[in-house]
């Protein structure tokens, strides 16, 4: 499969990831805001990377996939690493589906960002 | 450029690429233009190598003097000046391609610029702050991990310091490696934990009502402001030269400082208004934020740490010449063995220690100011020397000076400005008067048909002696 596509549906995928965090905004207290801003924040990254995607030619595409993927798998370690945290306490559905979310993204992300650089693009020539 | 001019430098290219290291960074010579990268990779390694905890936590001294309102204001103009002053930094980094040591041999001289760049950033960047950054890894380890003998502070120091001097050992792409790792999640969770720890204690309406217990003047908040960033500054053309272009890098500079620096030292600031303590960290373990804490202090010590010892790897090589990574090595053996040392030492007062560095450190602007003065208007007005490629270049078989009186008598009265007067902001008074003496002295010299550069010396291609 092209690399370009994969990363296209990735960010597609991170778009849902996105509105899904953003739709926990109805649990109370301050893990409805943290998972609301983190998911306007991944839709923001998915928003943007598919629109230079769109834009770009197919290897612009690949560069492009990179970043916002590279964004994505960063900023979901982030997450994660607070998320789980007592002060923001959750019913354990709760938080067995925040972390399903975000290991989604972070080792997707990773097996794509291996996949680019053994295609010869590296992080941080891209 | 002629023709034979750009043979000329691929030769002198080549021929020092010839048994070099591969992790020698191309210390002592101009970065290739295929070895450097974009807007990008800049902004994230400009990002972390300065936007760590280190900020947040020096930032929050602010929050002990000043209003939110006035810590706002000192931010605002102390960041004006940082964005002007790094952003012809940068531009002077991207032009030459040399380290900011390398490029001080222009405005001083190459003994002149071999012994500023020992003192000013070897002692004090290279082994000084080092030393003080891995001693206080090895304090917040501890911090964390209080009854573990493998984070007590000396032994968290030795093998802290042991994993930094292996990081900077590999140079740039370890630094780029680390900010593009980092920097993401690193200011996710220093946002997060400020918003929460604020949302607990009161919010913003606290943090806007509180008085500072120890009120200070604004203009020592700007000053404050401006002394925390000024030797990142300063030493950002070793960052910058590895920019593919003059506008990447000083874009970058200006991005990261005016996105970051504002949110991370208010962020300090708040904090201290907020809970009396400028340690976030201290206040997010008590919220079990455990993990994120750990992520915050691992990578934030590591990559500024990581730069410290980076920058003072090549200064010291510029002052004796070496491979740099051995030059990292003897630095940051140096340096966390101090670390250690006080960390195993119970009692051990480090204050005279800090005090020494932050004497040298004063210097700082005055060297800022003349390697402006230098690169962007003696250089092009005075030396005619128009394009910005061509002022700080070396080309085989030129002739070049040991000694630039102009240079070494503007720094002198620079410092002693900036140690002595404290009229004002002394990191202001001290760059300009660096920057006006250094333009008025190598005036005065051309105008009496002499050149204030002594002791010629011709250079002969390949890495500088």
């Amino acid at each position: 499969m092209k690399l370009g596509f994969m990363y296209t549906a990735y960010l597609v995928a991170n778009m849902a990831i996105g509105l899904l965090f953003m739709a926990m905004i109805y649990v109370n207290g301050l893990l409805g805001t943290y998972d609301l801003s983190y998911g306007i924040l991944t839709l923001i990254i998915s928003v943007w990377g598919l629109a230079r995607t769109f834009k770009s030619s197919n290897e612009g595409k690949i560069s492009a996939g990179v970043q916002h993927s590279w964004l994505l798998v960063s900023f979901a370690i982030g997450y994660i690493s607070l998320a789980l945290a007592p002060v923001f306490t959750a019913s354990l559905a709760i938080v067995a589906f925040q972390s399903l979310l975000s290991a989604i993204q972070a080792v997707w992300g990773s097996f794509l960002l291996v996949q680019a650089y053994r295609s010869g693009y590296s992080i941080i020539r891209v | 450029m002629t023709e034979e001019a750009e043979k000329k430098e691929v030769k002198g290219v080549e021929s020092s690429e010839k048994g070099e290291s591969k992790f020698d960074d191309y210390s002592l010579m101009e970065v290739p233009k295929n070895q450097r990268y974009g807007f990008f990779n800049m902004f994230l390694v400009f990002g972390s190598v300065y936007g760590a905890i280190a900020v947040i936590w020096a930032g929050g001294a602010l929050g002990y003097g000043l209003t939110f309102t006035q810590a706002t204001l000192a931010v605002l103009a102390g960041t004006a000046v940082l964005t002007i002053l790094g952003a012809l930094m940068s531009a002077v980094g991207a032009h030459s391609g040399l380290s900011t040591y390398t490029a001080w041999r222009f405005p001083l001289g190459r003994w002149g610029g071999k012994v500023a760049g020992l003192l000013l950033i070897t002692v004090t960047t290279g082994v000084g702050w080092y030393a003080v950054e891995t001693w206080l890894f090895g304090i917040i380890m501890n911090e964390v991990y209080p009854t573990s003998p493998f984070f007590s502070v000396g032994t968290a120091a030795i093998w802290g310091g042991v994993l930094m001097i292996i990081m900077t050992y590999v140079g740039y792409r370890m630094l780029s490696f680390l900010s593009y790792f980092s920097i993401p999640f690193h200011m996710w969770l220093i946002a997060v934990g400020i918003a929460i720890v604020l949302a607990l204690k009161g919010g913003m309406s606290t943090v806007l009502s509180a008085v500072p217990t120890h009120p200070m003047g604004l203009l020592d908040g700007i000053s404050a402001v401006i002394g925390l960033y000024i030797a990142g500054t300063i030493i950002s053309p070793d960052i910058a030269r590895f920019s593919r272009s003059a506008k990447d890098a000083s874009g970058a500079w200006i991005a990261h400082i005016v996105f970051l620096y504002p949110f991370l030292i208010l962020g300090g600031v708040a904090i201290v208004l907020a809970t009396g303590s400028y340690l976030i960290t201290n206040a997010m373990l008590k919220l079990g934020m455990g993990i994120g804490v750990l992520l915050i202090i691992l990578f934030g010590q590591f990559i500024i740490n990581t730069d410290n010892l980076y920058s003072g790897s090549l200064s010291l090589v510029n002052f004796w010449p070496m491979r740099r990574e051995w030059a990292s090595v003897i630095n940051g053996v140096i340096g966390t063995a101090i670390a250690s040392y006080i960390g195993f030492s119970a009692g051990a007062s480090i204050t005279p220690f800090e005090n020494f560095i932050s004497f040298l450190g004063e210097v700082l602007p005055a060297m800022g100011g003349i390697l402006v003065a230098d690169f962007f208007l003696v250089k092009p007005f005075l030396e005619r020397r128009r394009n910005p490629k061509e002022r700080y270049k070396f080309r085989e078989n030129d002739r070049y000076y040991n000694l630039n009186i102009a240079g070494i008598v503007a720094l002198v009265l620079g410092a002693a400005v900036g140690i002595f007067v404290n009229a004002g902001i002394p990191a202001i008074n001290s760059l300009i008067v660096g920057l006006v003496s250094y333009v008025l002295i190598y005036a005065a010299f051309k105008a009496a048909g002499r050149s204030p550069e002594v002791l010629p010396y011709v250079y002969k291609g390949g890495r500088l002696k």
